[in-house]
């Protein structure tokens, strides 16, 4: 039996695009050239065009998924699997939402630590980040859908800092072009998985969704958005920096920030900084939502109690991850949770349910 | 349970002499009418009096305080001396008045007594009378606005008596449409309430929602409308008002005519209409009678100086005491030569000097008005520049508080001004223990509360959130009247075309 949820508890189609680029513009975006540039170089940004492409073939893949069975994944595995095997993968659904807003969460903190408050704890930012993102979670989805939208409408400033390194490029930096063999090109994708996980939230939010079929193309225009400005930024900081200096900077979004000159404030990486806030608050508050939805789904306990028990348990656990190393490795483990939801586990639900389908309209009919 | 039957018992209490199944007999009205006379003697006021006519005599009751004295000489004792009538029936027939009631209804009889009729018995424990309308018109005439003075535009506002308030918005309404309808609240106070609308273009579910809403009200003091507005609104302990409050007519009309709801309390000078949205609380009427661009831009002009007014302080305490790498080289000397010498870190100046701002302004409020420029003088200039120089404070802060204090005052409505006022100080604390961030986490838990704030059931940051562009036009801007067509969609009207626009628009071509 597919999941209903009350209409005036439902949002209109285009919401769609702010979901998912809320959720995929995260902390990855502070750090991915640096990665790409260590992996392939200034043929980077063709890697980000597959990577974009391969995103909208899964989110086609996840919109089928979604349509036949009209409900959400815990309708999908309860019909795919049976009742107890559905349940635990769909409790393994929450818990890699859990992982996310723990792993965003902790870089954001270290990123606050080492360019903002040195001597601020992780306790400090995580209850504030961990606080604001719980208000949001308590309001429901659709106050959740406010603040994705508010969180572009406020992050709109930093994209001044595009135009200043602008006098500074070297043309050359991106030649030359094509030199890397296609297979290098293909596999380096796997490096941006991080900054385009988040939309198999999908997979929770779907019935809240007005007018679904009316949603999809907006879907399609997020994840081409989301790719556009990942290669926008890609390609200036190449143009800015060259390959072997790229290597040593962890943030290179940040450095760019660094290069705003304007008449009024001398440092904008501190305004960037905060307005982060702002822009990483619609991925905690979404990985929190689905992950305590799931479980509300499968076990049917109290959605708030279980948002505030996660808060809490991320809160801890952040804490025992001090060092740089730790956070490296939390977002490679994620990256490749990430990269074998997406691209394994999609297609394999897809083609399952797709055969599943067939057997059963075969047996119906006969 | 126990509330479901003290509510149960109330019911029954109601329903006993209004439906009439079981109507008490005539000794029982008798005897509780003569408990009621027993009691209304112990005060001075009542009059109770009989009086001999040609061939009867009747009794005549009534508080003396609140019935017009010269009437009862006039319009009443001349004609019932003359009168030939034997039975208390055919006093109606020469008695000068349009409506006279003749009730058997002993409830009736108590309740309009206690408001000011008159009532006339053909002896004192008959529970038969007639109840003429004489009450006195006490208060103020109509006056200009106080709180929401407009340069230009009409000048008159709401007074405290609700006829004379119904009267104002019926001369501006005058259609077959408009529904007045009445009910009362308060289980001492008994006052009267007034529920308005446009019927045809106000949603019924709007009326709906609030005259059950008044009805469940369940408090015994209902003076102010004020008061009502808090126990209607959805969120009690918002700092938000949900519904906005107003004194002149003409704003009322407006809102009518978009199709909101209001409500006039008896005894109150505001009127109070909802559903509502943020951007309500920062219109004045003033927008409305200048050009667009001229009115758009002081509309922008006022939420700039809002922001300005709950930003500037926490940011001054954010970037001084953190972030001082943010200060451009130039203005860096002035900043460090100001702040020089002063014993506080910036958080306790700051809040110092708020809070001296707060105390001169409730003084000032409260002060009779031959005293009150004297300590307004003495207040801002005097302490500020004694002060500044002895070092207690910056002069930069100084400049700061006062413009942040003056840029609060262009709220139109005085509700949101004082949450206005108020919202300061959470941002003022988190941006001293925490700076920028702190600030823009005070700002999001602001945000996640106007999202989920709801006014009878309508969101209230209604252009913004659910992205309405057709409302956009009367928010932070005002675009001209011939773009406004049609009505905004937050109240659902149920009729939404406001005028022909292709006929207001119509241009003649060149040398046609």
């Amino acid at each position: 039996m597919p999941v209903k949820v009350p209409e005036n508890r439902q949002v209109s189609p285009y919401f769609m695009l702010f979901i998912i680029y809320g959720i995929q513009v995260g902390i990855g975006v502070l750090s991915y050239e640096r990665v790409l540039a260590e992996e392939i170089g200034n043929d980077g940004w063709i890697t980000i065009l597959i990577s974009g492409i391969l995103m909208e073939v899964i989110l086609w893949m996840v919109y089928r998924v979604l349509e036949k069975n009209g409900g959400d994944l815990i309708d999908i595995h309860k019909e795919l699997f049976g009742k107890w095997l559905g349940g635990l993968f769909s409790v393994i659904f929450s818990l890699y939402f859990l992982t996310m807003s723990l792993v965003v969460m902790r870089t954001y903190a270290e990123i606050v630590q080492v360019w903002m408050f040195p001597h601020l704890s992780y306790f400090a930012i995580a209850g504030m980040v961990g606080g604001t993102a719980y208000t949001f979670v308590s309001g429901g989805f659709r106050s959740i859908m406010g603040i994705c939208l508010l969180s572009i409408v406020y992050s709109t400033p930093l994209f001044i800092s595009l135009f200043f390194p602008l006098p500074y490029v070297h043309y050359e930096n991106l030649l030359p072009m094509f030199h890397h063999s296609p297979l290098a090109i293909i596999s380096a994708a796997h490096q941006m998985i991080l900054n385009f996980i988040g939309f198999e939230v999908l997979f929770l939010a779907y019935p809240f969704i007005k007018q679904p079929k009316k949603a999809k193309k907006w879907g399609y225009y997020a994840i081409y958005l989301t790719t556009m400005l990942y290669i926008l930024l890609f390609i200036i900081t190449i143009l800015y920096y060259p390959r072997r200096q790229l290597k040593g900077i962890l943030w290179p979004t940040i450095e760019i920030w660094k290069i705003v000159d304007l008449p009024f404030m001398e440092r904008f990486e501190y305004i960037g900084i905060t307005i982060w806030f702002f822009t990483i608050l619609p991925n905690i508050a979404l990985s929190l939502w689905a992950a305590s939805r799931g479980f509300k789904r499968v076990f049917n306990i109290n959605q708030r109690i279980t948002a505030i028990l996660m808060s809490i348990l991320i809160y801890v656990i952040g804490f025992f991850l001090n060092s740089r190393d730790d956070i490296d490795l939390l977002n490679a483990i994620l990256s490749n949770i990430g990269f074998g939801f997406l691209c394994g586990y999609v297609p394999f639900l897809f083609v399952l349910q797709s055969i599943v389908y067939k057997v059963k309209k075969r047996n119906g009919k006969t | 349970m126990p509330a479901m039957l003290f509510r149960r018992k109330s019911k029954t209490n109601n329903n006993n002499n209004k439906n009439g199944h079981k109507l008490p007999s005539r000794a029982e009205r008798a005897k509780s009418l003569s408990d009621f006379f027993s009691m209304m003697e112990e005060s001075k006021d009542f009059v109770s009096s009989d009086h001999k006519l040609k061939h009867m005599t009747v009794r005549i009751s009534y508080l003396n305080p609140m019935v017009d004295p010269k009437s009862i000489r006039r319009d009443i004792l001349p004609y019932l001396i003359s009168c030939d009538a034997t039975k208390l029936e055919d006093l109606v027939h020469y008695l000068p008045f349009v409506s006279i009631t003749h009730t058997k209804d002993v409830e009736q009889i108590k309740e309009k007594l206690l408001k000011g009729f008159i009532l006339i018995q053909k002896h004192k424990e008959d529970p038969d009378g007639l109840l003429l309308e004489l009450t006195a018109q006490h208060g103020r005439q109509v006056t200009p606005p106080e709180v929401e003075f407009s340069v230009i535009g009409p000048k008159t506002a709401f007074v405290e008596s609700l006829d004379t308030n119904i009267a104002l918005i019926r001369k501006l309404l005058p259609i077959p449409n408009f529904k007045v309808k009445e009910m009362s609240v308060g289980k001492v106070t008994k006052t009267k309430v007034a529920v308005i609308y446009i019927d045809g273009i106000a949603n019924r579910e709007n009326v709906n929602t609030l005259t059950q809403r008044l009805k469940d009200i369940e408090y015994d003091n209902i003076i102010d409308s004020s008061f009502l507005v808090q126990m209607l609104s959805d969120n009690k302990h918002s700092p938000f008002p949900q519904l906005v409050d107003t004194e002149r007519p003409d704003r009322v009309v407006s809102a009518l005519i978009e199709g909101k709801v209001a409500f006039i309390l008896d005894g109150s000078p505001f009127v109070i209409m909802g559903p509502t949205t943020i951007m309500e609380f920062f219109t004045a009427f003033d927008d409305y009678a200048l050009v667009w661009y001229l009115a758009s831009f002081f509309r922008l002009v006022r939420l700039g100086s809002v922001a300005f007014s709950v930003f500037a302080t926490p940011l001054y305490v954010a970037v001084l005491t953190y972030h001082y790498q943010l200060i451009p080289q130039d203005l860096i000397g002035t900043l460090i030569s100001s702040r020089m010498g002063v014993p506080f870190p910036p958080i306790i100046e700051a809040l110092l000097m708020e809070l001296t701002i707060e105390v001169l302004r409730e003084a000032g409020v409260r002060l009779p008005t031959k005293v009150g420029q004297t300590i307004g003088i003495v207040g801002g200039i005097v302490i500020g520049t004694a002060s500044v120089q002895a070092n207690l404070t910056s002069n930069v802060l100084l400049i700061l508080i006062a413009m942040a204090a003056l840029a609060s005052f262009t709220t139109p409505n005085y509700k949101m001004n004082n949450t206005v006022r108020l919202l300061r100080f959470p941002f003022l604390i988190a941006a001293g223990f925490f700076g920028m961030i702190g600030i823009a986490a005070v700002f999001a838990i602001l945000v996640a509360h106007l999202l989920k704030l709801t006014s009878l059931g309508r969101p209230y940051i209604e252009p913004f959130y659910p992205l309405r562009l057709s409302d956009l036009k009367d928010a932070f801007v005002r675009l001209p009247y011939s773009q406004q067509g049609q009505r905004p969609l937050l109240q659902r009207p149920v009729d939404s075309g406001r005028v022909n626009t292709w006929r207001a628009n119509f241009k003649y071509d060149i040398d046609e």
